[in-house]
């Protein structure tokens, strides 16, 4: 097939400046992108760790705090005990799970602070 | 793949993938400095997924339309400044020039998967499947795609005269 084009883009070798100039600032650039990589996998070790933290945090006070409102119960209302307090009374497990998931996320708040200081 | 074998493979490529660059971005030399550069980080980031069966230039020139792709999204509002695009190193001759120029200008014309393709099939000789490969397309569709490439090419190289 003849075709005219082949012979114009055969002659086309446009000057590219120096090849070994333009392989160092890519190798400075691979070290520079390996040296990042590495932060980051230290930072996402870091708050991988910190997270274990949280959770076993947030498990140990949520036992201890289940524990604690097991064995003191509140005394029951007497029959002029205002409303409110028969409702804290209803509501005291959600209350309870609401304190620890507080807790526990307070925790991971401060562990991911802890993060970004190492960063 | 080790960063040693990796700037070994770029070494040999590196002309090439630079060379398609500059025709992909119609002349613009900085952009196009600037398109290889990030196409090789990506490619080195991505080293682990080279899969030795297909050449590593078929493969540097699918990252390298990708990350084209991905900049004229970017850059979506921004139009080709087609008379900046031009300057060529002043120890290019005459000629060189200006044929290089009158390309770069027709090349800068033609829309982007005719233009990647017909670089490909031009620049670095690869084959259909390979072209395909680079473009996430198919061999058929490439070859539609070349045939009104050049078509399109003649007409504008020709309104260069």
């Amino acid at each position: 097939m003849n075709d005219d084009l082949k012979p114009l883009f055969d002659s086309y070798r446009p000057e590219l400046g120096d090849a070994d100039e333009y392989t160092e600032r890519l190798q400075r650039k691979m070290e520079a992108l390996r040296w990042m990589k590495q932060q980051a996998d230290e930072q996402r070790r870091l708050f991988r760790r910190w997270l274990v933290v949280a959770f076993a945090t947030g498990a140990v006070l949520g036992a201890v705090a289940l524990a604690y409102t097991l064995m003191h119960p509140l005394p029951h209302p007497a029959p002029d005990a205002s409303r409110l307090l028969l409702v804290l009374q209803q509501l005291r497990p959600a209350l309870v799970a609401l304190a620890v998931a507080g807790l526990s996320a307070l925790t991971a708040h401060l562990a991911t602070g802890s993060g970004r200081v190492a960063e | 793949m080790t960063p040693e074998r990796f700037v070994e493979l770029v070494k040999e490529e590196q002309e090439v993938l630079r060379r398609f660059l500059l025709a992909l971005c119609g002349g613009d030399r900085p952009l196009a400095e600037d398109l290889a550069q990030e196409t090789l980080l990506k490619a080195w980031l991505a080293s682990a997924q080279y899969v030795e069966r297909y050449r590593f230039r078929t493969w540097l020139c699918k990252i390298a339309y990708r990350t084209y792709v991905d900049h004229l999204r970017r850059h979506a509002h921004t139009p080709l400044p087609l008379d900046e695009t031009m300057p060529l190193p002043a120890s290019e001759r005459a000629d060189d020039s200006f044929r290089h120029e009158a390309l770069h200008r027709a090349l800068a014309r033609l829309p982007l998967k005719e233009r990647t393709a017909v670089c490909l099939f031009y620049l670095e000789e690869q084959s259909l499947r390979e072209i395909a490969l680079a473009t996430g397309s198919n061999p058929i569709a490439v070859k539609k795609l070349l045939s009104r490439g050049r078509e399109h090419l003649r007409k504008l190289l020709n309104n260069e005269r």
